[in-house]
């Protein structure tokens, strides 16, 4: 049910990739969504030498303004999933 | 954005409060998020005792942990004082063997098909019923305090999947290495008819 003034799913996952893509040029980024919560899959050469925390660190930073406060377009991330590129094989 | 000094001061004492502290919503006996109810499974299979913090109960620290932690959202699990994540890699540090040894604990080994759990008629119609209903795989657990656990989700792909008379339980390894010669059986209560599970390493610890 869409909700009048609320961004939908889809607008909500564009913002988030948004977000990511601007905080990690040149990444590949899915984002897929239901109601209020996503996940995200972000492959990106600035995940070298970073550990998990620090790659979901320099995602979710990104991500935080959009999930601040209580009628936050996005209420939580299912899962996030960071991969250089050169891991893509082997996941 | 930061946060003054004084939040930040108790945050820090709430972090030091214990040698393993989780940020949560709600309490262990009664979560009020699916994310913070996941990690609590996660960290009673390994403790009997840590420290908790409700953040529904406090404002200030619920916003102010997120800039304290640099982390947007809560759970947030904290062990000698270090910050180790959410709910997904809690998760993950669990399956690859991190979390004991970030917690200083023997990891127990995966056990081979020699995991023996028994189980009345009347008990495996009541799960078999349960698991038609729920078209989900059937999780058996028992925690650092011997409580048993019985529930429906999707597999994780870490668990052990155990034969129980014609069901399969799947288990998570430190389950697994607690749950040797367990019976499941059906007793009557006061309130009808519940299932009643007899853990014996539960007396070879206590």
């Amino acid at each position: 049910m869409e909700i009048a003034g609320q961004p939908t799913t889809d607008e909500t996952a564009e913002r988030v990739r948004e977000a990511v893509a601007e905080a990690l040029p040149g990444a590949l980024i899915e984002v897929t969504g239901e109601g209020n919560h996503f996940s995200l899959r972000v492959e990106s050469a600035a995940f070298a030498g970073r550990n998990r925390l620090a790659r979901q660190r320099l995602v979710l930073r990104a991500i935080a303004p959009l999930m601040k406060g209580e009628s936050a377009p996005v209420h939580a991330i299912d899962r996030l999933e960071t991969v250089l590129p050169a891991e893509d094989a082997g996941q | 954005m930061s946060i003054s000094p004084e939040l930040q001061s108790r945050i820090q004492g709430i972090v030091d409060s214990g040698s393993t502290v989780l940020f949560m919503k709600g309490n262990p006996a009664a979560p009020q998020c699916g994310f913070s109810a996941q990690v609590i499974q996660v960290l009673n299979r390994l403790l009997p005792e840590y420290q908790t913090f409700d953040v529904l109960s406090d404002a200030e620290v619920r916003e102010g942990v997120k800039e304290f932690s640099d982390w947007p959202t809560i759970p947030q699990l904290y062990i000698g004082g270090e910050f180790m994540g959410g709910c997904d890699i809690v998760k993950e540090m669990y399956d690859s063997g991190e979390l004991h040894a970030a917690l200083g604990m023997e990891r127990p080994d995966l056990p081979g098909d020699d995991v023996a759990i028994s189980i009345s008629p009347d008990a495996e119609q009541i799960l078999r019923n349960a698991q038609q209903q729920q078209r989900a795989e059937l999780h058996f657990g028992i925690d650092a305090k011997f409580q048993p656990f019985l529930g429906f989700g999707p597999a994780t792909g870490a668990e052990i999947r155990v034969p129980v008379g014609d069901l399969f339980f799947l288990l998570d390894r430190d389950s697994a290495a607690r749950a040797q010669g367990a019976s499941i059986t059906v007793v009557d209560s006061e309130h009808g008819q519940r299932l009643d599970v007899d853990i014996p390493a539960a007396r070879v610890a206590g």
